[in-house]
């Protein structure tokens, strides 16, 4: 219902400037996500946004509707904390119904509110408790009721789930992911786990102190990093890396990476490479393949296997490249390679990233 | 793989340690009962004494239980006895106390508790300087203060009035209750206070609301705290009780030195006894709570 701009948004505490002049425009009923590691200014951010941290510059609008100025409870958000910050003297439902009291809305429509939304997350029979009696996911369910209730047009979620252990998580994934369907809502989600970000997002935006350093589809972050920090960041194991210098710049790039030539004939450039240049070239574990059948490898490396890891559906084996660590993910039932054994390794030139050494940019 | 089907028999030591009794836990025993005959001892000595009548207690056993128990001591002590000409006992005394202590313990309990809200959740620019001061204030000595403040109260015809020692205790305790309060707030995750906000919930209805319901173990240790050393205060009672207005510990000291001829020992300790009731039942009542209070950490949510 509701659209979110942030332009020029600074942030600062005292003599440290989180937020510098940040732009971000969230479209109506998508799903952002904010990724980015601890201490980059996702929560500033967040905060910024509900009008619980004061902003130096920018402005932040709603709707079309300016509320840099506007008290929290009057931008038409609602947010979820990571500590649940439930009112632990109120029941759960007075803690539902808290802001429709304070709002001084008729009791009916406050009952029938808070009982719609602790139908959605299944609380209902426990409206009378006390947050001290519920476990944590169900302290985090009523905290997500609490901003049901208040039929916001934009939802600001901060890390709701790293409190939980994983499998309450998953669970409660899904739920969000529902609710975000069935709601039709503007939500903005913190988080700095990964697996959350790529299911849950229309969009992610990875922040690292205080910039955006990307803002793209799940996809595209994590198949078109825009830079080196994206390209390490996302992902488990992270993408492997090979330091190198372009050969050949022409029609037919070719890479050198530690005295292997690497042709690179289905990169998808995006700037120009100039031969002589420093380069990071950079692969998905899981696009490294061991056998030779793969149709449109056209690549080929070989490796020293250092020590494998079974993780029961797939298998990770370390390899060392010319001093540099590789991760190779492969299906369990994938060839058998021996500890300390050279590897032939095989990929599409498709799927790798290549980024300027110094400016560590995407090519 | 096998699975037991019989109890198991076994070697050395198993199933729960055998308890026993340490060398350590003796001496914590005798250290503790020791300490606790010592502040016994004389307050036994204080009640057997104001039960006996004067004969009994010339003999000289003072640590004799009393033949003839009675009450007679107590009674002259609370309307009785005398303080200068007046011969009303410490109860006009008992009456200005409670009319000191309750209104001095509400005032600067909840202030204490606005003010450490504010400073805690409500920062504004300069606030952490306000907050130093105020607790400086929490430092500086009482007598500094006395002689201005009676000239000041006097200017303003509010010597010795139980009104003047109620704003007396109230400003006293401020700097305390605040550092209570605050230091009790700094547990409470400042996340809680965003919702609240997010909730559409103003300075007051969350304090009312939200806060001050969490604060029950911090309440209960501050009004003990205030409401005993209220009651207890000596020397501003004296500076700024004038005839009228002395609490019961100031009372209790005109009587005691306003005997004169043989001193009445049954009726001192019964007045001093009465004295020290109100503080000693709160204690009695509350110290749970007050263990507790004091040893409360975080605040579950
Ligand atoms: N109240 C504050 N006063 C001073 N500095 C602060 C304050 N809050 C946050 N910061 C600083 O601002 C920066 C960004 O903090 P923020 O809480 O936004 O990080 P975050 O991205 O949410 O991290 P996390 O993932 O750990 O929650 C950090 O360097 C932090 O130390
Ligand atoms: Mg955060």
């Amino acid at each position: 219902m509701a659209d979110l701009e942030i332009r020029g948004v600074s942030v600062a505490y005292g003599a440290l400037t989180v937020l510098e002049e940040l732009n971000l425009t969230v479209p109506d009923e998508e799903f952002l996500v904010l990724l980015g590691p601890s201490g980059c200014g996702k929560s500033t951010l967040l905060n910024a946004i509900a009008g619980l941290q004061d902003i130096s510059t920018g402005q932040v609008v709603i709707g079309g509707k300016n509320v840099t100025w506007a008290e929290p409870s009057a931008r038409g958000i609602a947010m979820v904390f990571q500590s649940y910050a439930l009112y632990p003297r109120m029941s759960v439902y007075r803690n539902l119904a808290y802001s429709l009291q304070v709002a001084r809305l008729p009791r009916a429509e406050i009952e029938d509110r808070v009982h719609r939304a602790a139908e959605m997350l299944q609380i209902t029979e426990l409206l009378e408790r006390k947050p001290a009696m519920l476990s944590g996911g169900q302290r985090q369910r009523v905290a997500i009721g609490r901003a049901l209730v208040r039929d916001a047009s934009v939802f600001l979620f901060d890390e709701p789930l790293s409190n939980l252990d994983a499998q309450l998580r998953v669970e409660l994934r899904v739920e969000i992911k529902r609710l975000h369907r069935e709601l039709k809502r503007t939500m903005i989600y913190v988080t700095h786990d990964q697996v959350e970000a790529m299911t849950l997002a229309d969009k992610i935006a990875v922040l690292k102190g205080g910039e955006i350093q990307q803002l793209g589809t799940p996809d595209a972050i994590y198949d078109t990093p825009a830079n080196l920090f994206v390209a390490g960041f996302v992902g488990a194991p992270a993408m492997n890396f090979l330091s190198g210098t372009v050969q050949s710049a022409g029609p037919d790039l070719v890479v050198d990476v530690r005295g292997t030539q690497l042709a690179l004939p289905k990169y998808a450039r995006t700037a120009a490479p100039v031969a002589g240049q420093k380069v990071v070239l950079g692969i998905r574990p899981e696009r490294l393949n061991l056998d030779n059948r793969l149709v449109g490898a056209d690549c080929r490396l070989t490796v020293d296997v250092d020590v494998q890891e079974s993780l029961g559906s797939e298998k990770v084996i370390w390899a060392r490249y010319q001093g540099q660590q590789i991760a190779i993910k492969t299906p369990v039932d994938a060839p058998a390679v021996t500890d300390g054994a050279p590897l032939e390794l095989n990929f599409s030139s498709a799927n790798v990233s290549l980024f300027d050494a110094d400016t560590e940019t995407r090519l | 793989m096998t699975t037991q089907s019989r109890p198991q028999q076994f070697e050395g030591p198993h199933g729960p340690r055998p308890r026993r009794v340490s060398p350590m836990r003796v001496v914590t025993y005798a250290i503790l009962i020791a300490a606790a005959l010592f502040f016994l001892l004389p307050v036994y000595v204080m009640i057997i004494t104001s039960l006996k009548p004067m004969e009994e207690i010339r003999t000289g056993a003072m640590l004799a239980l009393p033949q003839n128990p009675s009450f007679e001591a107590w009674s002259i002590a609370w309307s009785q006895a005398c303080s200068g000409v007046r011969c009303e006992g410490v109860a006009p005394g008992f009456w200005n106390s409670v009319q000191i202590t309750i209104p001095s313990v509400i005032v600067s309990v909840l202030a204490g508790a606005l003010t450490g809200y504010t400073m805690s959740f409500w920062k504004f620019r300069g606030s952490n300087l306000v907050f130093a001061i105020l607790i400086f204030g929490a430092f500086v000595p009482y007598q500094i203060l006395l002689y201005p403040l009676v000239r000041v109260y006097a200017s303003l015809g509010i010597f010795g009035t139980v009104g003047g020692l109620v704003i007396v205790h109230s400003i006293f305790g401020l700097p305390l209750t605040t550092l209570m309060f605050r230091n009790f707030f700094v547990s409470i995750p400042t996340e809680l206070f965003k919702a609240a906000r997010v909730d559409g919930a103003g300075f007051l209805r969350i304090f009312w609301q939200i806060v001050l319901p969490m604060s029950a173990p911090i309440i209960v240790v501050t009004v003990i705290w205030q409401a005993t050393g209220i009651w207890n205060d000596f020397l501003m009672g004296l500076v700024f009780g004038g005839r009228e207005a002395k609490p019961m510990t100031a009372l209790l000291n005109n009587i005691i030195l306003s005997e004169f001829g043989e001193r009445r020992y049954n009726v001192e300790m019964a007045a001093t006894f009465l004295t020290a009731l109100v503080p000693l039942a709160i204690y009695l009542l509350s110290g749970r709570w007050f263990v507790r209070g004091i040893t409360a950490g975080s605040v579950k949510g």
